[in-house]
């Protein structure tokens, strides 16, 4: 839903600040939720709603191939499957029964399309149609597809050895407190920038 | 022993419940207050390496209609511009999900009609709220830095947080046209405070904080006043206020933690459940004698429900940009800020420069396939962002209703926003863009774009308006609902107009000015 706005050619309407802070998912309604919420009874914030089994050789081997294409090995960066996302993916279904049935809802909108617009499956598509078959995807079912593509993110950009690769140092502390005497020198000297209200 | 009877019932405890609660319990009032969420502990917030991933999660979403826990109330929209909204029903409110901008409103904010003949002047003045912002300040903890010149003089207790690499290249874009601009006045600690820790500006803490570095009203208002006195009833959802035979409020009919519906009678009873949630439940607060909702007589409630408008730019440089990670920006410019009729409309903005996000929230928006990391190393770290925030003037017609076809897990009704940008807005952030982009490129960006407009998914305001008038508004001066002498409404929704920063440290001043009348007026409660 939240596009980040970085040229006039990439750039679609955002309804949050938080974009690149934040990349919050439209996640469906679901039934079970608004009838645990019929009677105010409250409980703190799910950590672990319900363990779950984790994916099955079939998903994995599915879902292998749809982030590598989504993030590949290319210009001296790893693929998706090659930094643990597989496993990360793996993790979080075991641990969010939300997050299997989203990707659940990804997958098997991948397979019809894919069926549809190449006839054939997707394990069985070479990469060429793979791309094929994503883009597709991407036109006929932007909100499915969004759900694949921001997963693969998640599993991607949450992997340490990415944020070396890219340099991103975490959370490392620096002193980034200067003087701001040089800078605001010139500002200081504006006057008249609010109105005066008897 | 539960208590049924207090002075002062509060309804919510967010930026307004929390500052009145504990400056009436430190004045002598018996204060209770409501809160249908339950406390976020410091520890709740993912301020971990993963915290990007972990804000993915539907529990941590800041819009309710995401979230839908127990305690959260779904928000419906139409019409053209209607925001999905953000808020959090928790101990603190909005204060636990904000970028902590402290920025006071200026002297003309309070005289729009007057100045710039447009919607209606507030019925006070700034000075009338100046000492209330300074204690706001220093209840808080503010960091900020005195002298701007775009702003009567204010005094933080702390020191400005730091600039960083990217903030000091934007500086100079400024100081490059001329341009007005000034290091952000922060709710964030920038030394020890108060028995608080500074920042440690280490990228933790896009909400919440694992260190309570960033202020919300939780982690400044609340402790204190409990330890003072004041009762905070969690997980408890108030439906409606009630009345004597006199048509005196008499206290509010709430769900109490088990669900049972029960009634708290209060003297004085006072609405701040932001301005969204405030107009809810004084439409749901419907009896022989306000048969259209308390203080609706003139059917002022929910009308003229304003959110800022917001466009901005980006640009990307070929240096290497570190930025302040944590959730806040390091600087603002108001050049633009009060009218000047040559630019075509009516009002002004603020620009804020953003700070910088991590890689999970950068790829986003990156295209993905074959040319992915090749976008991605062109962008991240190498994008400077700047946001507009503009006064979106009110409209009667944009309003707040009850949506009974969603009501929360209560089943009180939920609520629906009809919202429309105006074409002065519209105007507004065209030219805002357009500045954006100019200072940027002064920067030394060699690639720009720009973005919005749109309407803002935060800043609820307007809904219940402070005025003379009782035919424009709810409210008077002091924040009583015309005609009703034990109600108070102060929260974002008591704004007249909206000016054009976040109206935190404003909804806070108002609600601590609100506590000292209703104290001044403690002969009149029975």
């Amino acid at each position: 839903m939240n596009q980040s706005c970085m040229t006039a050619s990439t750039c679609k309407v955002d309804r949050t600040r938080r974009w690149f802070l934040v990349n919050a998912i439209g996640v469906p309604v679901m039934a079970a939720v608004m009838e645990a919420c019929a009677r105010f009874a409250q409980r703190p914030a799910p950590v672990n709603p319900e363990p779950s089994a984790g994916l099955s050789a079939e998903e994995s081997s599915l879902l292998r191939s749809v982030i590598d294409e989504i993030i590949p090995a290319a210009d001296g960066m790893p693929a998706a499957s090659e930094v643990g996302s597989l496993e990360y993916l793996d993790q979080l279904v075991r641990e969010h029964s939300e997050v299997r049935a989203e990707l659940e809802t990804g997958l098997s909108r991948l397979a019809s399309v894919s069926v549809d617009a190449l006839a054939a499956p997707f394990t069985g598509c070479s990469p060429t149609q793979r791309v094929q078959a994503l883009s597709e995807m991407e036109k006929r079912a932007p909100r499915e597809f969004a759900i694949l593509r921001d997963y693969t993110y998640e599993a991607y950009y949450t992997r340490p050895q990415v944020w070396r690769l890219i340099g991103y140092d975490g959370n490392s502390a620096k002193d980034q407190r200067g003087d701001f005497d040089a800078l605001l020198a010139p500002v200081r000297a504006m006057h008249g920038l609010y109105r005066r209200v008897l | 022993m539960v208590m049924d009877r207090a002075d002062v019932l509060v309804v919510g405890s967010g930026a307004a419940g929390a500052a009145l609660a504990k400056r009436l319990t430190d004045l002598g009032a018996q204060v209770v207050c409501f809160e249908q969420g339950d406390w976020m502990r410091s520890g709740d917030f993912p301020s971990g390496p993963d915290e990007e991933a972990q804000l993915r999660r539907r529990w941590h979403s800041f819009n309710p209609n995401v979230r839908q826990l127990p305690q959260d109330y779904p928000v419906s929209g139409t019409g053209a511009d209607s925001p999905e909204v953000e808020m959090f029903n928790a101990v603190g409110g909005g204060t636990l999900h904000w970028n902590c901008g402290f920025a006071r409103l200026h002297p003309s904010d309070f005289r729009v009609r007057t100045l710039d003949g447009e919607a209606d002047d507030w019925p006070i003045r700034y000075e009338d709220l100046a000492p209330y912002y300074e204690l706001n300040d220093r209840e808080m903890g503010a960091s900020g830095l005195a002298g701007d010149p775009a702003n009567i003089d204010q005094k933080p207790p702390l020191a400005p947080l730091p600039l960083w690499p990217s903030g000091q290249t934007l500086a100079r874009g400024f100081n490059r046209l001329g341009w007005h601009w000034w290091p952000s006045g922060l709710a964030i600690l920038s030394a020890n405070y108060d028995g608080r820790a500074a920042c440690k500006l280490d990228g933790r803490g896009w909400y919440g904080c694992g260190i309570d570095a960033r202020s919300s009203s939780a982690n400044t208002y609340w402790p204190k006043a409990l330890r003072h006195g004041a009762r905070l009833l969690t997980r408890t959802r108030v439906r409606e206020i009630t009345l004597d035979q006199r048509a005196r409020a008499r206290g509010v009919l709430y769900y109490d933690q088990d669900g049972r519906l029960r009634e708290y009678r209060g003297r004085v009873v006072v609405v701040s459940a932001n301005g969204i949630g405030t107009a809810r439940l004084l439409l749901n607060s419907k009896s022989k004698h306000f048969p259209h909702g308390l203080g609706n007589q003139e059917g002022i409630v929910g009308a003229y429900c304003m959110f800022h408008v917001w466009a901005g730019a980006s640009g990307i440089f070929a240096p290497w940009m570190e930025g302040p990670r944590p959730m806040y920006d390091p600087l603002f410019s108001q050049q633009f800020y009060e009218t000047d009729t040559k630019r075509g409309f009516a009002r002004g903005y603020t620009l804020v420069v953003h700070g910088v996000g991590g890689p999970l929230g950068r790829a986003h928006g990156v295209p993905w396939g074959a040319g992915h990391h090749r976008e991605m190393r062109r962008k991240f770290r190498h994008t400077i962002t700047i946001f507009a925030v503009g006064e979106d003037l009110p409209d009667k017609e944009n309003r707040v209703n009850l949506d009974p076809s969603k009501p929360d897990s209560s089943g009180i009704p939920g609520a629906r926003i009809t919202y429309s940008l105006s074409e002065n807005s519209r105007r507004m952030m065209r030219h805002a863009q357009a500045m954006a982009r100019q200072v940027l490129e002064a920067a030394g960006a060699i690639e720009v774009g720009t973005f919005g407009p749109w309407t803002g998914t935060s800043h609820f305001m307007g809904t219940a308006r402070m005025g003379h008038d009782p035919s424009r508004s709810v409210v008077d001066a002091w924040h009583r609902i015309h005609g009703m002498e034990n109600v108070f409404v102060v929260d974002g929704s008591s704004f007249p107009t909206g000016g054009a920063v976040g109206p935190t440290s404003t909804i806070g001043a108002l609600a601590l000015r609100c506590a000292d009348e209703i104290w001044r007026r403690r002969r009149d409660w029975t």
